[in-house]
């Protein structure tokens, strides 16, 4: 298995998971270097942050069944039933 | 799950839950009803938590069944079993999870649960997983951090730079590529100039491998808000004990988490850019705490104060 050092990504948790657990190493496949390594104002782009924001998602209102207290730095809204 | 949630942020987290009835679970609306028929009563967490962890005990049960499992839980949480009861017959609480139905509906919601996190969503193929949730968490609050997109050139790649990381061991004292990576080179001295790499972790380390960080999370899944192409330089190779790469979760997407290697790691080449070597502090860097972070009972790892750096 091979190791990896990674960052990870939406998706990739179980697989980066079996990727660091693994203690044997095989041969990478490289890829041709660049034929420079000039600066390329292109080199570097945003990336968005993660979790999707959701146009018709309510706001929290007295409605609501909530714990913890209205001005906490985190609302953590769940969608479930209970079966 | 939710208790440990709780239990971890306190004061900084408020819960909220919206019923979300998926219509192949057919004792759901009975359930849902039923939570706000105690609500009515003062007692909405109470059946909540009782529905969650006696699940077992009713979900298997025919649907007819169920409203009186649910006048037994009622009585056992002291409720007006009575009214409890003709609220359930009459629907009289049945308006709320019909509206939070539509509106998950109208979202397109991908199943159940589905959490938001300061609005924004759970990705929902990252699963029930605790680790998961509180990374996820810790991303969101990550976010008014970040930047809005990758620095402007800041170095000269034709200079010399070197990085000191400070950490709660010593002093671990970079030599910088910026010629062979310019990109990387340069985002890392921003990084470090603007504070980002202060007061964390190295949230990975693996004995004779690499000690990992450049994530203020902690939790292996930050970046900066940017992305930099891989710098792949010939002649550049983790063959040795302290070179320094970008960790990156695939092709092109490093960013702010770099690693060590703590022994020779040729097998990373072509995978990973290299932007330096350790010249000093070899010892302090073989000294660093181990720790895996998919780890909960992990240490809480040794800290890099910050990262000084130096033009030559």
């Amino acid at each position: 298995m091979r190791k990896t050092v990674s960052t990870l990504i939406l998706g990739t948790l179980a697989v980066v998971v079996t990727g660091c657990s693994g203690e044997t190493v095989s041969p990478s496949p490289t890829a041709p270097p660049p034929a420079t390594a000039a600066w390329t104002p292109d080199g570097c782009r945003a990336v968005e942050p993660i979790g999707a924001e959701l146009e018709g998602l309510p706001p929290v209102t007295a409605e609501d069944w909530v714990i913890g207290p209205a001005d906490a730095s985190i609302t953590f809204i769940e969608y479930a039933d209970f079966e | 799950m939710l208790v440990r949630l709780l239990d971890a942020y306190g004061d900084d987290i408020q819960f909220v839950f919206r019923h979300y009835l998926l219509p192949y679970h057919t004792r759901a609306p009975i359930t849902a009803e039923a939570a706000e028929a105690a609500g009515a009563q003062g007692a909405f967490w109470e059946m909540h938590d009782v529905l969650y962890e006696r699940y077992s005990e009713w979900v298997g049960e025919a649907l007819e069944d169920m409203p009186g499992i649910l006048a037994g839980y009622a009585e056992e949480l002291g409720l007006d079993v009575e009214q409890f009861t003709r609220d359930l017959e009459e629907h009289t609480y049945a308006d709320r999870p019909a509206a939070q139905l539509a509106d998950a509906t109208a979202m397109e919601l991908p199943g159940t649960p589905t959490f938001f996190v300061n609005g924004r969503m759970y990705p929902f193929d990252w699963g029930l997983s605790e680790l998961g949730i509180n990374a996820f968490i810790e991303l969101v609050l990550l976010e008014d951090s970040l930047f809005d997109g990758p620095p402007s050139q800041l170095i000269d790649p034709a200079q010399q730079y070197t990085a000191t990381i400070q950490t709660n061991r010593g002093d671990i004292v970079i030599e910088l590529f910026a010629s062979e990576a310019p990109l990387n080179v340069n985002s890392f001295i921003f990084l470090a100039q603007q504070g980002w790499y202060d007061d964390i972790t190295f949230h990975r380390v693996v004995p004779d491998f690499v000690a990992q960080s450049g994530d203020p999370t902690g939790t292996g899944f930050a970046n900066p808000g940017y992305q930099c192409d891989d710098e792949i330089a010939p002649g550049l190779s983790f063959d040795e004990t302290g070179i320094v790469g970008i960790a990156n979760a695939g092709a092109d997407t490093g960013s702010c988490q770099f690693f060590i290697t703590l022994a020779p790691q040729p097998d990373l080449d072509g995978r990973y850019t290299v932007i330096g070597r350790v010249i000093e502090g070899l010892e302090v860097l073989q000294s660093l705490t181990e720790r895996d972070p998919f780890d909960p009972l992990a240490p809480a790892g040794d800290t890099v104060t910050t990262i000084v750096i130096e033009e030559q």
